[in-house]
């Protein structure tokens, strides 16, 4: 059920952004491949590939870390998630280790490549 | 494409307009794909964005254990401390990772006797060291009665009726029982125990002459008290008593012949031990005085002076004298000869510091000790 709500939502979105087509084509194509993805559902799978393989290298701990890091500096009673997640979210894109990300794009290509070809 | 069929059976189906945008979407985004620039870029806008997505989640996680206040405490354990207290989950071992302990001896020092002794022992044994309890102050308040018995009786001329057998006596049992059935740890304690006793066995061989040329009764008067008695006494008394050595306090048990703290073994076992040494006394009379003649002394004298020193009490004298041959006989008997002799120096010691009116007698000891010891 909640995975056609989903789509239904992505449609309607979809149905929005069908108006401005004055855009630029990139921002198109990622949105429409997000799109695409979502409605397939496909989504789901891929992050949870990425889920496990941060997990087996140790990503998510080091991430922890440095949230703890951040929620000590500024205080547990100051700290918002919003200030957390911008403190730690370049840090994090780049602890990520290469060969999972070049694995999850590799999967992306082919996966798109397989259905842009259909 | 066989999901959207699948769909329309579906109450949150979509609507024609909305299968028209669906459609679109698909077209646009095979346009899009086609184009293998635009697919390099939104691969990677997408490995980004789950990658935000991720950390978000993360993010989240942390902030609300830090907002709940769960965070600190998991803060302060790194991953190998947890690793610590993890619950182990191996057969054979408990929760903590540790083997079962099979049973655990726990080892009680006794505060009045300093004995280890175990823990489920450790009440009945204070009952006994201490004199204390309820079984305890029965026997006493018992051995009370049986004292005023006596004394009306007039059954020992000593005033004390609380019978202790030291020394090489206690040994001898010992060994005995070692040689039936005696655990080996027990045995270490009869070691330690005969120290005691031996030292013990002098004073109280001291005490037992003092009483006996009627100075005073010594309550304490131990070991020698049953030894100092003639055979006759000693096989009255032991008729009238159960006399079984206790182990804790080392005093002759004064009830009856059918005690039943005592077994029929242990009550043999004593008489058995008393009537060997009496056979043995008999035998030995006629050795000491060829000892005393052949040290060069004239036995008349002894005798005097023996007479003399000990006054109207000579029958005790001549007691005590035979106690004290008896002594000696034992220390010629006993195997294991080694704490024997240490107990028959101390007692001669003992008994040349006593009063000069019993010089002779004492003499005539000391000699015969040393007659021994050639």
């Amino acid at each position: 059920m909640s995975r056609f709500s989903e789509r239904r939502k992505a449609v309607e979105s979809s149905l929005d952004h069908q108006n401005h087509d004055g855009k630029e084509k990139k921002v198109i194509g990622k949105r429409a491949v997000n799109q695409h993805l979502t409605i397939e559902g496909d989504k789901e799978k891929f992050k949870e590939l990425l889920r496990r393989r941060l997990i087996e290298c140790g990503w998510r701990d080091e991430l922890r870390v440095l949230c703890r890091d951040t929620i000590r500096e500024k205080g547990v009673n100051n700290v918002t998630v919003d200030e957390i997640v911008e403190e730690v979210t370049p840090k994090g894109r780049a602890l990520v280790p290469d060969t999972v990300k070049k694995e999850l794009l590799q999967k992306i290509k082919t996966y798109l490549h397989d259905k842009a070809f259909k | 494409m066989d999901a959207e069929v699948s769909e329309k059976k579906l109450p949150d189906m979509l609507s024609s307009e909305e299968m028209d945008a669906l459609e679109s979407i698909n077209r646009r985004f095979q346009e899009l794909m086609s184009d293998p620039e635009i697919l390099n870029e939104a691969a990677n806008f997408l490995v980004e964005d789950l990658i935000d997505e991720m950390t978000i989640g993360v993010v989240f996680e942390v902030h609300r254990s830090a907002k709940l206040g769960v965070l600190d405490p998991e803060a302060d354990m790194s991953g190998e401390d947890i690793s610590k207290f993890k619950i182990v989950d191996d057969p054979g071992l408990d929760v903590f990772g540790q083997p079962p302990v099979i049973k655990k001896f726990q080892d009680c020092i006794c505060p009045s006797c300093n004995r280890g002794l175990a823990a489920s022992r450790f009440a009945p044994h204070l009952e006994k060291c201490m004199g204390m309890g309820r079984n305890s102050s029965r026997i006493a308040s018992r051995r009370i009665a049986n004292n005023s018995k006596e004394t009306s009786a007039a059954m020992s001329e000593d005033e004390d009726d609380e019978w202790t057998i030291g020394g090489d006596r206690r040994k001898k049992k010992r060994d005995r029982s070692n040689g039936n059935t005696k655990k080996p740890t027990k045995s270490l304690k009869v070691d330690r125990r005969n120290g005691d006793s031996n030292s013990s066995f002098g004073g109280s061989v001291s005490e037992s002459l003092g009483s006996s040329s009627g100075n005073n009764a010594s309550f304490d008067a131990t070991s020698a008290a049953l030894e100092a008695k003639r055979p006759d006494e000693r096989r009255t008394l032991l008729s009238n008593i159960c006399g079984v050595v206790s182990e804790h306090t080392r005093k002759l048990c004064t009830r009856s012949l059918r005690c039943p703290q005592h077994t029929d073994e242990q009550r043999r076992a004593l008489r058995a031990s008393v009537l060997v040494d009496e056979t043995n006394f008999q035998s030995e009379i006629p050795e000491i005085q060829v000892n005393v003649e052949s040290l060069g002394l004239d036995p008349d004298d002894l005798l005097s002076g023996l007479g003399g020193g000990v006054g109207s009490f000579s029958g005790v004298g001549v007691g005590s004298l035979s106690r004290g041959s008896w002594e000696t006989e034992r220390s010629n008997a006993s195997s294991p000869a080694d704490s024997v002799s240490v107990s028959s120096s101390t007692s001669s010691k003992k008994r040349e510091k006593s009063s000069p009116g019993k010089s002779s007698n004492h003499k005539k000891k000391s000699k015969h000790s040393s007659s021994h010891e050639l």
